[in-house]
């Protein structure tokens, strides 16, 4: 049985891509038979995280126009041989995804793959739209911020109503709060809302909390997906967010503000 | 009425911010330059924060040369909420079908604004005013007023338009003879009602048990009941009954309103904030008291 996800948030900026990639890898080391496919037409940024940008032959938009078939388009991961990425278009108009193409493309997806992961554009208009329209779950990525979590809800009641499932009357869509760049030093200086805030304001409970780190720049930049480098803290916090999403129960690690210990200021957090 | 005869305004801007008659802002938009209103909204909320910002407003199309469509209609609600404004409602023109504004707009219909009803007698002010003068008038309203109530959209547009130009007392009466009796039954809500959503209980009560978010907007022509958190805007006796009746389990709402009588955030205790509390229209005052064991 195949499973759509759809990363998606509201607000831009937020770190869906930066998700999308790990909770990508994430089911793909677990043996999972993955696609993640790039809804952001015109910015196109998964491939640059996934590290395949040279490799972008085809698009997702080609594959809807019929100028090549799927798996012409699809890129394999150079780490894990059951993981491909579906890159954006980055010339082509916003309007370029259809409804129809968006449903064919899936449905073959389906087909071949596990989990497909579907990174959200921005905003709440056609291209937020269509990402999170076929999707079994969806990951609601929030900031801890009150304009963000605004932004989620709005979001978390479009996917209440506005998607296929919803509709059909198929039963809901799962939904997961994945709080990202949090800073339990800004929480306790009162700069940043609490976990506990976020979950009360939004009724749901978090699947994970990813602390803001140097490191996922840094994994952007080297174009490795920051779950992939277990050193981290926002690399682990990826890693128990989805071990979530498979049903495991792990204890929420990087909430709490680290007490200034000798050993924490020889070797720092990151 | 065609746009061109408000002259100078249809030149300069997209649409207008004014204050209605009861503190409520109306947009009325003369053309639909999504981007342009956006800006010209953004302008005069950021001119105007304390009173403007998350002011509930009704939206006037009725002066544009065609509706907007449905991603047009969707865009224009986003830009609304980006410039800082809470689309509360859209006003009904002499020739536009209700159903099918509330379908496009999802959004309550009431009835047109005066200026509209007969060519002749334009308000001066409502053709002349300009919006910077609009705001600095409404800035002595406060945070307190009157919504139009539904029930005028219902009534016949010959009374509606001599119901609009009347005093308060007119208007009293026009409300309370047309409101209707309530149907048996309520509705029930057991799922979160998010920011966006709307949700409206017609003719009956409306019973949520799932919190109301902030931004979300929760309408009956009875009571309401919110058994979770209220943090978004409910609108009692929508069709005007004054006995209709709000509770919430946990208050921190944008707005009440009972029958038109409204209360924004800013005038509602800091007190009662979080407790469970009963709303009731009293003498054209909405009552707000804490309720139950604390
Ligand atoms: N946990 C984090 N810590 C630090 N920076 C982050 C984190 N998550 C995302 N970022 C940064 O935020 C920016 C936006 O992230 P991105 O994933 O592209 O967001 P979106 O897809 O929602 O627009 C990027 O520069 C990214 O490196
Ligand atoms: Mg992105």
């Amino acid at each position: 049985m195949s499973e759509v996800i759809v990363v998606t948030s509201g607000k831009g900026g937020v770190g869906k891509t930066t998700s999308s990639a790990s909770i990508a890898c994430g089911y793909a080391r677990r043996g999972k038979k993955v696609a993640v496919v790039d809804f952001d037409i015109g910015l196109r940024n998964l491939d640059l995280i996934m590290g395949c940008e040279r490799r972008v032959v085809y698009d997702f938009v080609n594959v809807i126009n019929g100028d090549c078939s799927l798996k012409q388009a699809l890129i394999k991961d150079k780490r894990f041989d059951n993981l491909s990425v579906l890159a954006a278009s980055q010339t082509r108009d916003k309007d370029a995804l259809t409804q129809d193409g968006v449903e064919r493309v899936l449905k073959e997806l389906r087909g071949e793959f596990e989990i497909i992961i579907c990174d959200s554009p921005a905003g709440i208009e056609r291209g937020a739209h269509l990402a999170m329209y076929y999707a079994d779950r969806a990951v609601v990525v929030v900031n801890p911020e009150v304009s963000s979590v605004r932004d989620s809800d709005r979001v978390l009641g479009l996917l209440a109503s506005k998607t296929n499932r919803a509709e059909k009357g198929d039963g809901s869509i799962a939904e997961h709060l994945l709080l990202t760049r949090y800073s339990p030093e800004r929480v306790s200086t009162g700069d940043m809302m609490s976990v506990s805030d976020v979950e009360e304001i939004l009724g749901l409970k978090v699947i994970g909390v990813i602390p803001e780190s140097q490191s996922v720049l840094a994994a952007s930049n080297a174009g490795v997906p920051v779950i992939l480098d277990e050193a981290s803290e926002a690399g682990q916090a990826y890693d128990d967010a989805v071990a979530r999403m498979c049903g495991d129960d792990r204890p929420m690690r990087f909430t709490e503000l680290k007490k200034k210990g000798l050993l924490n200021r020889l070797f720092g957090g990151s | 009425m065609s746009a061109a005869q408000l002259g100078q305004n249809t030149a300069t801007a997209p649409c207008e911010l004014r204050q209605g008659r009861y503190g409520l802002f109306t947009v009325r938009l003369f053309k639909l330059d999504l981007y342009q209103i956006q800006a010209h909204l953004a302008d005069q909320v950021g001119n105007a924060p304390g009173l403007l910002e998350n002011a509930p407003v009704v939206i006037d199309p009725g002066l544009l040369e065609k509706l907007p469509d449905t991603e047009q209609t969707a865009d224009l609600l986003a830009r609304l909420r980006a410039a800082g404004l809470q689309p509360l409602a859209v006003a009904q023109g002499p020739d536009a079908d209700p159903d099918s504004l509330q379908q496009l707009f999802g959004l309550p219909v009431i009835a047109a604004t005066p200026l509209r009803k007969s060519a002749t007698s334009e308000e001066p002010d409502a053709a002349e005013q300009s919006p910077s003068q609009s705001v600095a008038e409404a800035a002595e309203v406060g945070a307190s007023g009157a919504l139009p109530v539904a029930a005028e959209a219902s009534t016949p547009p010959a009374q509606t338009a001599a119901t609009t130009d009347f005093d308060d007392d007119a208007e009293h009466s026009s409300v309370a003879a047309s409101a209707p009796a309530p149907a048996p039954g309520s509705l029930y809500v057991n799922t979160p009602v998010r920011s966006g959503q709307q949700i409206y209980a017609k003719g009956r009560d409306l019973v949520i048990t799932a919190a109301v978010s902030a931004g979300a907007e929760v309408i009956a022509d009875g009571c309401i009941h919110v058994y979770a958190r209220l943090a978004g805007k409910a609108l009692a006796g929508a069709q005007g009954n004054e006995h209709a009746r709000i509770y919430a389990l946990n208050f921190q709402p944008e707005l009440v309103s009972i029958a038109g009588q409204y209360r924004l955030m800013e005038s509602i205790p800091e007190s009662l904030r979080g407790l469970a509390v009963e709303v009731v229209l009293d003498n054209e005052r909405l009552d707000l008291r804490s309720i139950g064991a604390r």
